[in-house]
C-alpha cells in the first residue's frame, strides 16, 4: 500500500491540470448578439513580438474604424470582435492557438500569421475546419500553392516582391539615364531571405543584371564587415538586400565603417521598412532606396493614405508601416466580404471572399492595388512601392501614381555626404 | 503483498484505459494538448536513457529529433518513400551519429558540463549544414507533400490516430525504458550515473555502456522527428535542430524527476498545460505568461530540487 | 583573397574579439568558480545595454561613462540573484542549475520585454561617424574604444586574482571550494562576490557594445553561445584564456565569413569548439582538470 498513495497524488496533480484547463475552456464568455469573431495569431510574444505587435495593431485600428462606422450594416450593425492569439512564434503553439480559436472561441475568420513556418500548419488547421484563413503578410510562395480552398492571402509572395526589385533598377536607370549592370546580393538566411535571393539569382539575367556575388549571413551576426569588405572588392553597382531590423542596422553601420560605395543599396522591406530602423539609422540612412509592400508616403487618391496614418498615429506608436497596412487593408478585405455575404456561416465568408472584388480608388483599403483573388487564393498582381530616406524622411518615388518626390540616384557616396 | 501488486497495476491500467478512450470525448483543441504531452514525454523519455539513467548530461538531442525528422521527409519529399519506413532509416541515420558522437565524446572522456556543452555543439554543427544545404530545402525547409487521408503515408484526416501513434510511442518508451532498467545495461547505467570509476573498478566497461546509451537515445528520438514532420507537415532547420528543441526535450524529465522512469511523463503532463494555462490567464499580450513560465521553472528549481516526482515520494515515505 | 580583404578581415576580427572576450570573462569567472553553465548570461549583458540606453537618453551621459553606474549595479544584482536563487541550488545536481538559468533567461528576457518593448532601439553619439583609416582598413572607433576596454578590463582581473588576498581566495575556491573553506575562507562570500564580478563584466560589455549595436529584449542569447566557446577554448576561469580565446574566435569568424561565407562562419567556431573540447577540454592554456 506505500507507493499507492503517492502514483494517485502526481496522477491527481495533473489531472487537476488538465480538468483545470477542461473548465477554463468550457466557461468561455457567451458570445454577445451582433458580433462577429475575428480571430488573430501572431507572435506577440519572443522575439519576433515587435512585428507580430504591430500587424495586430493594424487589425485593431481597422476594426476599430469599422465599428465606429456602424459595423457590418447588412448584418445589423454586428460589430467585429478580435480574438489576438499568441503563437510565440512556435508552429506547435500557433497550431494549438487556431484550433482554439476555432473550435472554442468559434471565429468567423482566422488572419495571421506573418512567419511562413507558422502560416503552414495553421492554414492546415483552417483548411480541415472550413474556416476561412486569411493571410496578410506571409512570404513563402507555396502558402497559396497547395490548393486549399479557405486559405486567402492579400499580399507579397516572395517572387512577386522579389520581381519588383528589379522593375525598380530598370525604372531608375530609365529615369536617369545610369543603368546599372551588376549587382550583389546579401540576405539575412531566414526562409524569407533564403527564397528571395534565389529569385534574383535566378532572374537577374531577364533584367540584363549579372549578379557578381551573394552573400548569406545568420541575422543574430555581430559583426559583417569581412563580409561586406569583401564585397567591397566585387564592386556591384547595386545591393540587393533581405534583412530584419537589428542586422538592417548593423549593415548600415559598417557599410559606412567600411565606406562601401553603390549607385544604390535596393534592400526588400522587412527591417528596412520599420520606422525604428530609419531612426536608429540616423543620417547613416539617408538615400537608401526601399522595395517596400507599402509607405504611407504614398499618394493614394486624394488624401486617404495621409489622413489614415495621422489618425492612427494618435493611438499608436509609430506609423502606418508595411505590416501595419498590411493587416489592416486585410480587415477591410474581410470587412466587404462579411457585407456581402451578410453572415458569418464560415462557408457564405469563403464564398464571398472568394468573389472580392475591391477597387483601391474608392475603398479604405490603402495599398494601390485591387483586391481579388485568383483560383487559388492569391492576389494575382500586388504592387508595392519604393520609397528613399530624403532628409531623414521616408518618400515614395515609386511607382509613378504614388511618388512623391524624385529619386536621388546614384546615391552620393558616405564621402561626398560628408561622413567620412 | 499480491494484493498490493494488484492495485499498483490497477491503478496504471485506470489511467491507461482513460487515457486510451479520452480521444472520443475531447475536442481537437485538447486533443492536440495531448498529443504534445505524449509527444513530449516521449522525447523527453529517450533522453532520460542518456542523461538521466546514464548521466550524461545532453543540450543536444536536437541532432537526433532533427536527422529523424529530415530523413523521413527528404525521403517522402523526394522519392515518395512511406514515412513509415522512412522513420526507421531515419532512426538508424540518427543511430550512426549517435554513435558517432558518443564514440567521439567519450573516447576523449568528455564528462559533466563539457559533455552537455559538446553536444549541444554538434546539434548547432547540424543545424547550421542543414541550413546550408539547398538539397535539404535550406532555410526554406521541406513542405511535406499533402496527400488527404493516406494512412500508409503517415497522414491522416484527424487528430486521432495521431493522438494513438503519440500515445504508443510515449508507453513503448516507458516499457523499453522500464526493460532497460531491469536489465543487466540498465544496473551497469544506473552504476556508471553514480560512480564511474568504481563501476569500471567492477570490470564494467563504462565508455562502451555510455555510447551504448547515446546510440540508443539517439535511435528513439529519431521516430519523434517523424513525428514532428507529419504532424506538421512542414520542417526547417531552426525548428527540428534548434537549441529550443532540445530544451522543450530535457525541461519535461528535469521537471518530472531526472533518471525516474516516471519523471518525463509527470514533468511532461505538468510544462505543457502549464504553458497554455500561463497563456491563458495572461493573455496574448506582452509576455507576461513567459515570465510565469520562466519564475515557475524558477521556483521549481529552488523548492523541488529533485524533479516533482521525487519530491512527492519524499513527502510520502516521509508522512506514512 | 586580396591583402586588402586579408588585413580588414584581421582587423575586424581581433576587434570583435575584444566583445567576445569581454562577454567570456564574465562567463569564465561564474564556470570556473560556481561550476554553473550559466545561461541567462547573456540576459545581463541585455539589461546592461538597456541602462546604458537610458541613461544616454534621458540624461544625455556619455555611454562610456555609465560604466561607473553599470558596473557598481549590476555587481549588487549579481550578489542578490547569488545569494537567493544560485546559492540554494549550488550542491543540487546539475540539471537542476541549467534549469534555473534558463528559468532565469526566459524571465529576465521578457521581463525587458514588458518594461520596454520588443523594438529595437540603438544610440547615436560623437562617436559613432567617427572612422579610423589606416592603409585600406577600415574600423569605427567606438571598437576600438571596446577593444581597449576589453583588455583593461582583463588585465585588471588578472591582477586582481594574483594579487590581492580576495583574489586569491576566489582562486583558491575554483580550484577546491571544500580545501579553501578548511583553510578558513567565507566560501558563500567569494561565491557572492564573484557571480557580482562575472554579473558586472556581462553588463560593461553591455554598455561598451551598447554604441556600436542595438539593443532589443532577446539580443543576449546572441551573445551567449560564443561566449561559451570562448571560455572553454581559454579554459574555465582563466581570463587572460578568455581574452586570447576571445580573439580567437573573433578570427575564427571573421575568416569563416571571407573564405566560406557569413552564413557558414558559425560553423567554424563550433567545429572548433568541438576539437578543443575533446582535445584539450582544459582549454588552450589550462593546466589540470578539476
Amino acid at each position: 500500500m506505500k507507493r499507492y498513495p503517492l502514483l494517485k497524488m502526481s496522477f491527481t496533480l495533473s489531472l487537476v491540470l488538465i480538468i483545470g484547463l477542461c473548465f477554463i475552456f468550457t466557461s468561455s464568455a457567451f458570445a454577445a448578439p451582433k458580433e462577429v469573431k475575428v480571430g488573430l495569431i501572431y507572435p506577440v510574444s519572443g522575439p519576433l513580438a515587435s512585428v507580430g505587435k504591430r500587424c495586430v495593431n493594424g487589425h485593431e485600428y481597422a476594426v476599430k474604424l469599422i465599428n465606429e462606422q456602424g459595423g457590418i450594416k447588412s448584418m445589423g450593425g454586428a460589430k467585429i470582435k478580435l480574438i489576438v492569439a499568441d503563437s510565440e512564434g512556435k508552429p506547435e503553439i500557433g497550431m494549438s492557438e487556431t484550433e482554439k480559436l476555432i473550435t472554442r472561441e468559434n471565429v468567423a475568420v482566422v488572419m495571421g500569421a506573418w512567419q511562413s513556418a507558422v502560416t503552414f500548419p495553421t492554414t492546415q488547421v483552417a483548411e480541415k475546419y472550413k474556416t476561412p484563413y486569411i493571410v496578410p503578410l506571409a512570404v513563402a510562395d507555396a502558402i497559396t500553392e497547395r490548393g486549399f480552398k479557405y486559405t486567402f492571402r492579400t499580399g507579397m509572395t516572395a517572387t512577386i516582391n522579389a520581381n519588383l526589385a528589379f522593375d525598380i533598377i530598370k525604372w531608375l536607370g530609365e529615369k536617369t539615364g545610369k543603368k546599372a549592370k551588376t549587382v550583389a546580393i546579401l540576405n539575412e538566411d531566414s526562409l524569407w531571405g533564403d527564397s528571395t535571393a534565389k529569385t534574383w539569382e535566378k532572374n537577374a539575367g531577364n533584367y540584363g543584371l549579372k549578379v557578381v556575388g551573394k552573400f548569406m549571413y545568420n541575422k543574430a551576426a555581430t559583426d559583417l564587415s569581412p563580409t561586406i569588405t569583401k564585397m567591397k572588392s566585387l564592386k556591384p553597382d547595386i545591393v540587393l538586400q533581405c534583412a530584419y531590423t537589428t542586422d538592417a542596422i548593423l549593415i548600415t553601420k559598417q557599410m559606412h565603417e567600411m565606406d562601401f560605395n553603390c549607385m544604390a543599396r535596393i534592400p526588400s522591406g522587412g527591417g528596412y521598412a520599420d520606422p525604428k530602423f530609419v531612426k536608429a539609422a540616423g543620417k547613416l540612412g539617408e538615400n537608401l532606396i526601399v522595395n517596400m509592400i507599402f509607405h504611407p508616403s504614398a499618394k493614394g487618391p486624394g488624401t486617404k493614405v495621409q489622413d489614415t496614418n495621422a489618425d492612427y498615429q494618435k493611438s499608436y506608436e509609430g506609423e502606418m508601416d508595411e505590416y501595419v497596412t498590411t493587416a489592416f487593408d486585410a480587415t477591410w478585405v474581410l470587412k466587404d466580404a462579411l457585407e456581402r455575404a451578410a453572415s458569418a456561416d464560415r462557408k457564405k465568408l469563403r464564398d464571398a471572399i472568394s468573389k472580392t472584388n475591391i477597387n483601391t480608388n474608392n475603398s479604405p483599403v490603402l495599398e494601390a492595388y485591387d483586391f481579388k483573388f485568383n483560383e487559388k487564393g492569391q492576389v494575382p498582381n500586388p504592387t508595392g512601392v519604393a520609397a528613399q530616406i530624403q532628409n531623414g524622411k521616408m518618400l515614395a518615388i515609386h511607382p509613378d501614381n504614388v511618388a512623391v518626390t524624385k529619386p536621388v540616384y546614384p546615391v552620393p557616396t558616405w564621402k561626398d555626404r560628408g561622413l567620412r | 503483498m499480491l494484493q498490493e501488486a494488484v492495485k499498483r497495476h490497477l491503478i496504471w491500467i485506470a489511467i491507461f484505459l482513460i487515457l486510451l478512450i479520452l480521444p472520443f470525448f475531447i475536442g481537437t483543441y485538447l486533443q492536440h494538448i495531448m498529443i504534445f504531452i505524449f509527444f513530449y514525454a516521449y522525447l523527453s523519455q529517450c533522453w532520460n536513457i542518456l542523461s538521466g539513467y546514464t548521466g550524461q548530461f545532453s543540450l543536444g538531442n536536437a541532432a537526433f529529433f532533427g536527422l529523424g525528422a529530415y530523413t523521413s521527409s527528404v525521403l517522402f519529399y523526394y522519392f515518395n518513400l512511406s514515412p513509415w519506413i522512412g522513420m526507421f532509416i531515419g532512426a538508424f541515420v540518427a543511430l550512426a551519429i549517435g554513435l558517432f558522437i558518443g564514440y567521439v565524446s567519450f573516447h576523449f572522456g568528455l564528462k559533466e558540463a563539457f559533455f552537455a556543452l559538446a553536444t549541444l555543439a554538434f546539434a548547432e554543427i547540424l543545424r547550421i549544414m542543414f541550413l546550408n544545404m539547398p538539397v535539404m530545402g535550406g532555410a526554406q525547409g521541406i513542405l511535406i507533400p499533402l496527400k488527404g487521408d493516406a494512412p500508409l503515408l503517415f497522414q491522416f484526416d484527424g487528430k486521432i490516430p495521431f493522438y494513438y501513434i503519440s500515445f504508443i510511442m510515449m508507453v513503448s518508451s516507458t516499457i523499453i525504458v522500464y526493460i532497460i532498467e531491469r536489465s543487466k545495461i540498465g544496473y551497469y547505467f544506473k552504476a556508471i550515473h553514480q560512480n564511474e570509476e568504481s563501476a569500471e573498478a567492477l570490470g564494467v566497461n563504462a565508455r562502451k555502456y555510455k555510447i551504448y546509451a547515446t546510440g540508443i537515445s539517439a535511435f528513439l528520438t529519431a521516430f519523434g522527428g517523424t513525428f514532428y514532420a507529419q504532424y506538421f507537415m512542414y520542417i526547417d532547420p531552426n525548428l527540428t535542430f534548434g537549441p529550443s528543441v532540445s530544451f522543450d526535450i530535457m525541461l519535461r524529465s528535469i521537471i518530472g524527476g531526472v533518471g525516474t522512469l516516471a519523471g518525463p511523463i509527470i514533468g511532461s503532463f505538468i510544462l505543457t498545460p502549464l504553458g497554455e494555462i500561463t497563456r491563458e490567464i495572461f493573455g496574448a499580450t506582452s509576455g507576461i505568461h513567459m515570465m510565469a513560465y520562466g519564475a515557475i521553472l524558477i521556483l521549481v528549481c529552488l523548492f523541488m530540487p529533485r524533479g516533482v516526482y521525487p519530491w512527492f515520494r519524499q513527502r510520502f515515505s516521509k508522512s506514512s | 583573397m586580396n591583402w586588402e580583404i586579408f588585413f580588414q578581415a584581421l582587423t575586424s576580427g581581433i576587434l570583435t574579439g575584444g566583445l567576445f572576450a569581454l562577454v567570456a570573462v564574465g562567463l569564465t569567472m561564474i564556470l570556473g568558480v560556481l561550476k554553473i553553465i550559466n545561461f541567462a548570461h547573456g540576459e545581463f549583458l541585455m539589461l546592461g545595454m538597456y541602462m546604458t540606453y537610458w541613461l544616454c537618453t534621458l540624461f544625455n551621459m556619455d555611454p562610456y561613462l555609465t560604466l561607473i553606474i553599470t558596473i557598481p549595479a549590476f555587481f549588487f544584482f549579481g550578489v542578490i540573484i547569488q545569494r537567493w536563487l544560485i546559492n540554494p541550488i549550488l550542491d543540487a545536481p546539475m540539471e537542476i542549475q541549467i534549469l534555473l538559468t534558463l528559468g532565469l533567461f526566459i524571465f529576465l528576457a521578457n521581463l525587458a520585454q514588458l518594461l520596454f518593448g520588443p523594438h529595437v532601439r540603438s544610440i547615436e553619439t560623437a562617436y559613432t561617424f567617427k572612422i579610423l583609416t589606416i592603409g585600406s582598413v577600415n574600423f569605427a572607433s567606438t571598437r576600438l574604444i571596446m577593444f581597449i576596454f576589453a583588455i583593461i578590463f582583463t588585465t585588471a582581473l588578472y591582477i586582481f586574482l594574483k594579487k590581492t588576498d580576495l583574489g586569491k581566495a576566489i582562486r583558491a575556491c575554483s580550484e577546491e571550494s571544500y580545501g579553501a573553506m578548511l583553510v578558513g575562507i567565507n566560501v558563500k562570500r567569494v561565491y557572492m562576490i564573484a557571480f557580482g564580478i562575472g554579473t558586472a563584466c556581462a553588463a560593461a560589455a553591455g554598455s561598451l557594445a551598447m554604441p556600436i549595436y542595438y539593443v532589443n529584449p532577446h539580443i543576449g542569447a546572441t551573445f551567449v553561445m560564443t561566449a561559451f566557446v570562448v571560455v572553454v577554448l581559454g579554459g574555465m576561469g582563466n581570463f587572460m584564456g578568455a581574452l586570447v580565446g576571445g580573439f580567437i574566435i573573433g578570427l575564427a569568424e571573421s575568416f569563416g565569413a571571407v573564405i566560406l561565407s557569413a552564413s557558414l562562419k558559425q560553423l567554424v567556431t563550433f567545429t572548433i569548439f568541438v576539437l578543443i573540447l575533446l582535445l584539450r577540454p582544459t582549454g588552450l592554456f589550462g593546466t589540470k582538470r578539476s
